[in-house]
């Protein structure tokens, strides 16, 4: 889960800003390192060169004793400064030093040691560098210095270096998921609305007092472009429907008048043709019909509904279609479980299943095993009603446009039918608040309707 | 039959008086509800053909009017308004039938007709008889010649419904609703195939065929050739 923050394009940039200004730290590091522990280095190495020259210069000049004494001397008046003369045998014989170190040149040519000092009751140890000669026939000299400063800003830069890095990093990552997980938060607001609003057919807005700044603006905006969307919907369906209602009036007419005109030439050749003239206006007076219901049931709230019992619904269906599927040789199978009831209209429910079932017995296919069936039961209170077929079915594509008004798939365009069927069931169900969906059966149709179930 | 007329619309109400003087019927037509209603006080009409939508006083006024007076005339409501609240509310209101515009003259005559009837009703009868076919309502028995045939209940409550109208036409539209309850066509046809089930039960073996299907109008069963 904490995967997605990240993915949030906001929570990227955070990354990558942390990755660059790890960078710049390491480069600022590396300088601020070059300008103190170097430098501090250099003059420490300068003034053991001092020391050493004049050593060797008092020694070549003036001999042992001289330089004994100058060494004891300069070891009093100094606590940075370290000095040991020493015979072959290792053995002190001036300077402040207690014992010759172990020797360890580093490329540099200096020797790196450590010296433990006391400091009250505590024993510390530095690190100290020095340079050596060893005179021929002679003593052996060290000249150093306690560098134990220099170390103590190396360990205090790195420490800086690596606490920073850690810090970056950290930020970085609890930044890109706090931002991530703010933005995610507030397109989700967002999306969640705008998804729920479009399977809601358009109803409803985005509340946009929950979410400020500019997120505020998208959702003002979206809700502008829902209204008016809303508003271009409403005039054509408006428009639709006063031209479907508009329309029937004069073609009542025409049908009424036509009618006149069969019962006064009933007798005679023509009638033939004014009666095809009439089932003709009683097709068009049929779509229009169709179209201001599914209008209307589009456009209205749940009315008084009355508990309604599917189960005898289904039952009577299945009584009525009995002798058709015996005429056309179809197997019915069915499994219909005992009263199963729902909040609705009966007379639209046993409309929207008729419709179902006529379909799926004007796409059967004509041969010996043939078979419908319908299924009427109950699931964690949803109850689903299925309607199978092994007949010619729909491709997949096709399952969402055969709702839509006047479709009518290329390969029925031959059979009868206005393409209106099929958007008044999902329309009935709509206000039911049920849904319809189409399934493939393998062959043939399944098609399932949901209803959430009302009583216990 | 003397049929009152109240409908506000004036072309339709001219050819449904138009059509029913074709059909032999006496009609008195009037434009809105006022007159229509001293009209039907007058209890002189054998059915009453009521639009709901009326200027002065409403289709629904007229009917609860009449029938505080008990005037038991029929009456049937002509109406664009078809959604079952509207069918319901008219029903409610003291009509007898309700008939959705636009209609056809054939479903408006059958079913002025069968109001008509219902005046000296069959339903009272327990026994229907169309020459040798007889239904017994009390124990749902049917013969043919003294023959019992063996019908399917939905078989019988088709017999039934046809009988109880015998020599008249019944329309498709109200043996849906009658039958079987369906307020709508379906794309199957499903009459047909209960129809010639039914015909198959009661007319078969016989010289004379009683079931006749009247070509546009709907079905009937009677004696006479049609």
């Amino acid at each position: 889960m904490f995967l997605n923050y990240f993915r949030a394009l906001t929570a990227k940039t955070v990354l990558i800003f942390s990755l660059f200004f790890i960078f710049i730290i390491i480069v600022l590091s590396l300088s601020v390192y070059e300008f103190t522990y170097k430098v501090m280095k250099k003059e420490n190495n300068r003034v053991i060169d001092i020391e050493y020259e004049y050593l060797v210069k008092t020694y070549l000049k003036y001999g042992p004793q001289q330089l004994y004494l100058t060494i004891n001397q300069r070891s009093k008046n100094q606590n940075t400064a370290i000095y040991i003369a020493a015979d072959e045998y290792n053995d002190k014989i001036a300077g402040n030093l207690n014992s010759w170190p172990e020797q360890k040149i580093d490329k540099d040519g200096y020797i790196n040691f450590e010296i433990s000092r006391t400091l009250g009751a505590e024993i510390i140890t530095h690190i100290c560098r020095a340079k050596t000669i060893e005179f021929k026939n002679g003593p052996k000299i060290l000249v150093g210095r306690d560098v134990q400063p220099e170390i103590l800003i190396s360990n205090a830069l790195t420490n800086l270096i690596i606490f920073t890095i850690i810090f970056i990093i950290f930020s970085g990552i609890f930044g890109s998921i706090f931002l991530g997980r703010y933005t995610l938060a507030k397109v989700n607001i967002l999306n969640n609305a705008i998804q729920s609003i479009t399977d809601n057919d358009l109803n409803g807005r985005i509340n946009n007092k929950i979410i400020n700044n500019e997120y505020k603006q998208i959702a003002t905006n979206v809700n502008r472009m829902l209204e008016r969307i809303d508003e271009l919907v409403d005039n054509s369906k408006n428009i639709s429907g006063n031209i479907a209602h508009d329309l029937k009036k004069p073609l009542t007419k025409l049908k009424s008048n036509l009618e006149l005109a069969a019962l006064k030439y009933k007798n005679k050749n023509n009638a033939k043709y004014i009666n095809q003239a009439i089932t003709e206006a009683d097709n068009l007076i049929k779509i229009f019909n169709a179209l201001l219901d599914i209008a209307s049931f589009e456009s209205e709230k749940k009315q008084d509904f009355k508990t309604v019992n599917l189960t005898l619904i289904i039952n009577s269906l299945i009584e009525i279609y009995k002798p058709i599927f015996e005429e056309k040789k179809i197997e019915l199978r069915f499994n219909i479980e005992k009263n199963l009831e729902v909040l609705g209209n009966k007379i639209l429910l046993t409309q929207s299943f008729t419709n179902i079932l006529d379909n799926a017995i004007k796409y059967s296919k004509a041969d010996k095993n043939s078979f419908i069936e319908i299924n009427l039961f109950n699931s964690n209170n949803i109850v689903n009603i299925e309607f199978k077929d092994n007949g010619e079915g729909i491709e997949e594509k096709d399952f969402n446009r055969v709702f839509d008004r006047f479709v009518r798939l290329e390969k029925h365009r031959q059979t009868e039918g206005n393409g209106l069927g099929l958007s008044m069931v999902k329309a009935i169900l709509k206000l039911h608040e049920a849904q319809i969906s189409l399934h493939n059966n393998n062959p043939g149709l399944m098609v399932k309707i949901n209803f959430i179930k009302t009583n216990q | 039959m003397k049929i009152l007329l109240i409908e506000d619309d004036l072309s339709t109400l001219n050819f449904i008086r138009k059509g029913l003087k074709e059909s032999g019927h006496v009609v008195d037509g009037f434009s809105n509800g006022k007159d229509g209603l001293d009209a039907a006080y007058l209890n002189e009409h054998d059915v009453i053909i009521l639009d709901r939508m009326l200027p002065e006083i409403d289709g629904l006024t007229i009917v609860t009017k009449i029938r505080n007076n008990k005037i038991t005339t029929p009456v049937l409501f002509l109406s664009a308004l078809g959604e079952v609240d509207d069918r319901v509310k008219g029903l409610k209101a003291g009509g007898d039938d309700y008939l959705t515009k636009p209609f056809s003259f054939s479903e408006l005559i059958a079913r002025i007709e069968a109001l008509n009837r219902r005046q000296n009703p069959k339903s009272d009868i327990d026994i229907l008889e169309v020459h040798d076919l007889l239904l017994n309502k009390r124990s749902r028995k049917v013969t043919r010649n003294s023959v019992l045939i063996n019908l399917q209940p939905q078989e019988y409550k088709l017999l039934e419904v046809l009988m109880e109208n015998s020599n008249e036409v019944i329309t498709r539209t109200m043996l849906l609703e009658k039958v079987w309850d369906l307020h709508f066509d379906p794309q199957t046809n499903i009459i047909d195939v209960h129809i010639s089930r039914l015909r198959k039960k009661i007319d078969k073996d016989h010289k004379v065929q009683l079931l006749h299907t009247i070509r546009g109008a709907g079905y009937s069963i009677q004696y006479n050739k049609v």
